[in-house]
């Protein structure tokens, strides 16, 4: 338990176990209404996803704005091999995991050696190309082109867990395996690899004068990535009951960028809560026709636009607001915010004060 | 992204999630509490009848979604008459699914369990609806008008109600057109990469005529002279096209550009009037299939209904052929209604629309049965002459 | 053999699309470092504008000055509002600002102008003409040497002027450039405005090309080509991006007339990953090391 909740402010830890408890007992909650449910499911998954997409950018300093692309695999392996062999739940979504760990180990080789807008563009690339190769005449005996699949429903045992059917049941088998990996993700970063995986981040020059294998290093950050992204994609896969080319279009990445944007780079419980913030203003957006992209847009441009340094920034200048406005509970916790940085050691996973910057 | 003085990021994030987790369960809190069961079904309540729809928006097929206009033009039409089953008026909520099955099956989630609708009607596109399926057959909600003529609904599933002919009626009709009717020799066709093209495509072979060469291409795609050539190097004296408007018309002037001009047999699906001024070399002379009279058709009653109810209703909004799907299919969706007796629950809905019979309505004549939902079987053939799109077979 | 060379002439065509918008942000890229994704749907906004002005009876040549004006307030405000305050952030920020801007700008132009296809008349005669055995227009032409022409012109500018100078300048180090005495915001602005001027004309050009009608969405596709474009020739680099321009027109017309239509995104990614990898900076790219 230890590992999921992180040390530090005591405040954090009570957020994210206050978290956790409000995860499970919320579908008792809510027992019946099958839509809150199920966003709230969307929620679990596409918090995957975006630590997934943490773990390639907050941690490993990579850029990519193809996520969607290592999710469609992931999500695309479930029926392929489920519709055409009896495989048991289990067992599908290890073998989207590892398909997707295979993609992302092949794209990770030549693109490892990319960095900036060069890396940004060529996995632009790779995030069109998959839905694409998915529509093309060439693939669809495999993906069904534009129809899409149709998904298996989840069973362990004789017992299903449908989205349609079993909501909540299917709410707790996603809420398992999310928290499965997390946990494994956690452990990772806390470990000697993920150490390695800060410090190519951080300074790839440094890594490699300290005997760092660098483009090992970020191959394996790329597998291990495409690994959970593809559990995250399999998930989706189960959740949705058809998937299709459309399910995975450009904005799909961005949504995940700008959760782990708001949430906090390098901060995995930050996506998770990003992902909460976002899907809600998805929901509210859905209301507007045509418009619930741009309104999605929107609020990720404000947000970057009023607290480019992070929600951190944008609370530093709320507080100090509401201090210089002489509301009297801000007062006492302003100076007490300007003390703690110096009493608090950085967080395993945040980055140093002193930055090395590249280039310009 | 230096950290610093001050909270991270994660801590805020991690307090406006908490923040939005209460606000969340303070409103769903609201919603259970006022879902009111009632003798009639979900979605009807003393004085209305409330519908539910998932349609393009935004994004590339952005055009299907004028069928809402359509739509809520005759429900507007029908409740200035009184509305039906004494005095119900009917409601529309529609959702934007961005032509997306993850969308659409999540906004149909919505419909169904928070907005509770009592059936839905003119659905678009065939992954989203096969994805809805998923939602809508468990919960028995009613479908009329499903905008696609896949086979996976055909030719009958409980809840669904076709109004559309099968795909593959259109294929067959415009490739016996020009073999039997035109006598071309060497007929080639252009076909979109989906559901839509591909059904389409088996119509043609259906009608057992050997094509010259059958290219396909992709929904978003711009630039269409590698196939304008494939069809050029096979000398194709006719091209049978399934393909959307914005790709017929490139396609068309990728013809243009080198000069190629075989007979041109289209799908419905680009009969939009912006074709002739987009296209007034390629278009005029063109033959289209179709299953409802053009909109420029003045001298059609169904269509002068329908063009003064938009007029009315939705003004500025545009009278294309979309809109004319929509309209038709919410003809389709009341008469049902009109037959319900006792109670208004889905399962009265059902049987209603089982005994309809030779209902009249803008796309002819339509009946459905409790073993079949088949939608229209007959479709004609329009030519596009100067300027307006004429009505040429029956 | 008649087919490979109709290839070649509607790639060139095509590419000289690609090769403005490339342009375009090249441009931007050059004095910012930031590469504006939202290229293409400033572009589009720019061609509904001139569309707007059309409709109102405004003779064409006006409507263009008017939309070229609009382009040029686009990009100075993009740039005053939003790419300033994260001009210090990392280059991730500040890719996702633009790609916010993407879908505001496609949804913004969606909502007002509506999703029916519509007419902007060419230039030049769009009449297929024959040369040998293979075909062309008037426009083709006209579009491939309008292109090079600006490519010529910015070249020049940048090349030969005191104001081109100071720009590269500004390129190279801003706060050096600004040590020297050089405004370096005004230069900045400059870029921006005159790079969505550039991806303006591409799309206004590019309607009667393709032939489909102006429609919300019409730049995607091309967008995606002229990214590819920039990466092939290579970041900040205006001849990389004409090059690029084209060399991506006329291979994605190869695949899609030898193979298929459907697997053109994917062998571009393909490209694009085998060049990088051989040379990481592009054809004409700078040395990754002292650009990034």
């Amino acid at each position: 338990m230890n590992i999921l909740l992180p040390p530090g402010r005591r405040l954090e830890r009570i957020g994210i176990a206050l978290l956790i408890v409000v995860a499970v007992i919320f579908p008792k909650a809510y027992g019946g209404q099958d839509y809150l449910i199920s966003q709230a499911r969307l929620v679990m998954i596409y918090g995957l996803a975006a630590v997934t997409l943490n773990l390639l950018v907050g941690f490993g300093g990579q850029i990519s704005l193809g996520h969607a692309g290592l999710l469609a695999i992931g999500a695309y392996t479930v029926p392929v091999l489920g519709n055409n062999y009896n495989w048991p739940t289990w067992a599908l979504i290890l073998a989207a995991g590892v398909t997707t760990a295979l993609v992302g180990l092949v794209l990770g080789l030549p693109t490892g050696r990319l960095r900036g807008h060069y890396l940004a563009i060529t996995t632009l690339g790779f995030g069109l190309a998959v839905p694409e190769l998915a529509l093309s005449t060439r693939v669809a005996p495999l993906t069904n082109g534009s129809e899409g699949l149709i998904v298996p429903t989840p069973t362990i045992g004789s017992f299903t867990f449908d989205s349609a059917g079993h909501p909540e049941a299917f709410y707790y088998l996603c809420l398992v395996v999310v928290l499965l990996c997390l946990l494994a993700i956690l452990s990772l970063l806390g470990s000697s690899s993920g150490r390695r995986f800060m410090a190519v981040r951080d300074s790839e020059d440094a890594a490699a004068a300290m005997g760092i294998n660098t483009w090992l290093t970020k191959v394996v950050l790329f597998t291990t990535s495409a690994f959970f992204t593809g559990i995250a994609g399999a998930l989706l896969a189960f959740q949705d009951g058809v998937i299709a080319p459309t399910t995975f279009p450009f904005g799909l990445s961005l949504l995940f960028l700008a959760i782990v944007i708001m949430g906090g780079m390098a901060s995995v419980w930050g996506s998770i809560a990003g992902a909460l913030i976002l899907i809600v203003v998805q929901v509210e957006a859905s209301n507007q026709p045509g418009l619930s992209d741009a309104i999605i847009g929107a609020v990720v441009v404000l947000i970057l636009l009023l607290a480019p340094d992070g929600l951190a920034g944008l609370a530093r200048r709320l507080w100090r607001l509401a201090a210089g406005l002489g509301i009297p509970w801000s007062a006492g916790v302003g100076p007490r915010l300007r003390r703690q940085p110096a009493a608090e050691p950085p967080e395993a996973g945040e980055r140093p004060p002193v930055e090395v910057r590249h280039g310009r | 992204m230096a950290s610093g003085h001050g909270l991270k990021p994660r801590t805020v994030a991690l307090r406006l999630s908490v923040v939005a987790l209460v606000v969340v369960m303070m409103s769903g809190w609201n919603r259970a509490s006022t879902s009111a069961p009632a003798t009639n079904g979900p979605g009807v309540t003393k004085t209305t009848i409330t519908f539910g729809q998932t349609a393009p928006q935004s994004g590339p097929a952005a055009l299907y979604g004028e069928s809402t206009n359509g739509v809520r033009a005759y429900f507007s039409y029908i409740n200035s008459k009184g509305g039906v089953l004494h005095g119900h008026k009917l409601k529309l909520i529609s959702y934007d699914d961005m032509y997306s099955p993850a969308v659409s099956v999540e906004l149909t989630r919505k419909l169904v369990d928070q907005d509770h609708v009592f059936a839905e009607v003119a659905v678009n596109g065939s992954a989203t609806n096969k994805a809805n399926l998923t939602i809508q057959t468990p919960a028995n909600v009613p479908l009329i008008g499903s905008q696609t003529g896949a086979s996976f609904l055909q030719p009958f599933v409980k809840n669904v109600y076709n109004v559309w002919p099968a795909y593959t009626i259109e294929g067959k009709l415009l490739a016996n057109y020009g073999s039997k009717k035109l006598h071309l020799k060497r007929i080639g066709v252009l076909y979109q990469n989906d559901d839509f093209g591909k059904s389409l495509l088996q119509g043609v072979h259906d009608a057992n005529i050997t094509t010259a060469t059958e290219q396909s291409y992709e929904p978003t795609q711009t630039d269409f002279s590698p196939q304008v050539q494939a069809l050029k190097s096979k000398n194709a004296d006719g091209v049978i096209i399934l393909a959307i408007p914005g790709a017929t018309t490139a396609f068309l002037k990728a013809m243009a550009a080198v000069n190629y001009k075989p007979v041109r047999l289209m799908s419905q699906v680009a009969a939009i009037p912006e074709q002739f001024s987009l296209s007034p070399q390629m278009f005029p002379g063109s033959y289209l299939g179709a299953f409802v009279p053009p909109p420029t058709d003045k001298k059609n009653k169904q269509v002068k209904t329908f063009l003064a109810a938009m007029n009315k209703y939705e003004p500025a909004k545009p009278t294309s052929v979309f809109a004319e799907w929509g309209w038709m299919e919410a003809q389709v969706a009341v008469a049902g209604l009109k037959l319900i007796t006792g109670s208004i629950t889905p399962n009265s809905y059902e049987n209603a629309l089982n005994r309809l019979k030779k209902f009249h309505f803008m796309g002819g004549t339509i009946s459905y049965s409790s073993l079949s939902h088949l939608g229209l079987k007959h479709m004609f053939m329009e030519k596009a002459a100067a300027g307006k799109l004429v009505q040429i077979t029956r | 053999m008649v087919d490979f060379g109709q290839y070649i002439i509607h790639g060139l065509a095509f590419g000289a699309i690609y090769a403005l918008v490339a342009l375009g942000f090249n441009l931007i890229f050059k004095t910012t470092g930031v590469v504006n994704f939202a290229a293409g749907a400033m572009g589009t906004a720019v061609t509904m504008i001139l569309w707007s002005t059309l409709d109102r009876s405004v003779p064409l040549a006006a409507a263009w000055l008017i939309a070229m004006a609009a382009a040029l307030l686009i990009g100075v405000l993009t740039e005053a509002i939003f790419m300033q305050r994260v001009e210090r952030s990392p280059v991730l920020i500040q890719i996702v600002v633009t790609l916010g801007l993407l879908l505001v700008i496609e949804g913004a132009v969606n909502r007002i102008w509506g999703a029916e296809p519509k007419l902007i008349p060419s230039l030049a005669s769009s009449k297929a003409l024959a040369i040998g055995s293979w075909y062309t227009s008037a426009n083709d032409i006209f579009i491939m040497a309008l292109t090079l022409s600006l490519a010529g012109v910015l070249y020049l500018a940048l090349e030969r002027t005191r104001y081109g100078l100071a720009m590269r300048a500004v390129a190279q180090d801003r706060e050096v450039a600004a040590l020297m005495g050089i405004r370096s915001f005004r230069y900045v602005t400059a870029s921006w405005a005159v790079g969505v001027l550039v991806a303006g004309v591409g799309a206004v050009l590019f309607v009667p090309l393709y032939g489909g009608g102006l429609v919300p969405t019409m730049m995607d596709n091309v967008a995606v080509f002229a990214f590819a474009a920039a990466v092939l020739g290579g970041f900040g680099s205006l001849a990389g991006a004409v090059v690029g321009g084209f060399l991506i027109g006329i291979f994605s017309n190869l695949v899609g007339g030898y193979l298929s239509t459907d697997l053109e995104v994917s062998l571009i990614f393909l490209l694009i990953v085998l060049v990088l990898y051989v040379r990481p900076q592009g054809l004409f790219g700078v040395d990754a090391k002292t650009r990034l």
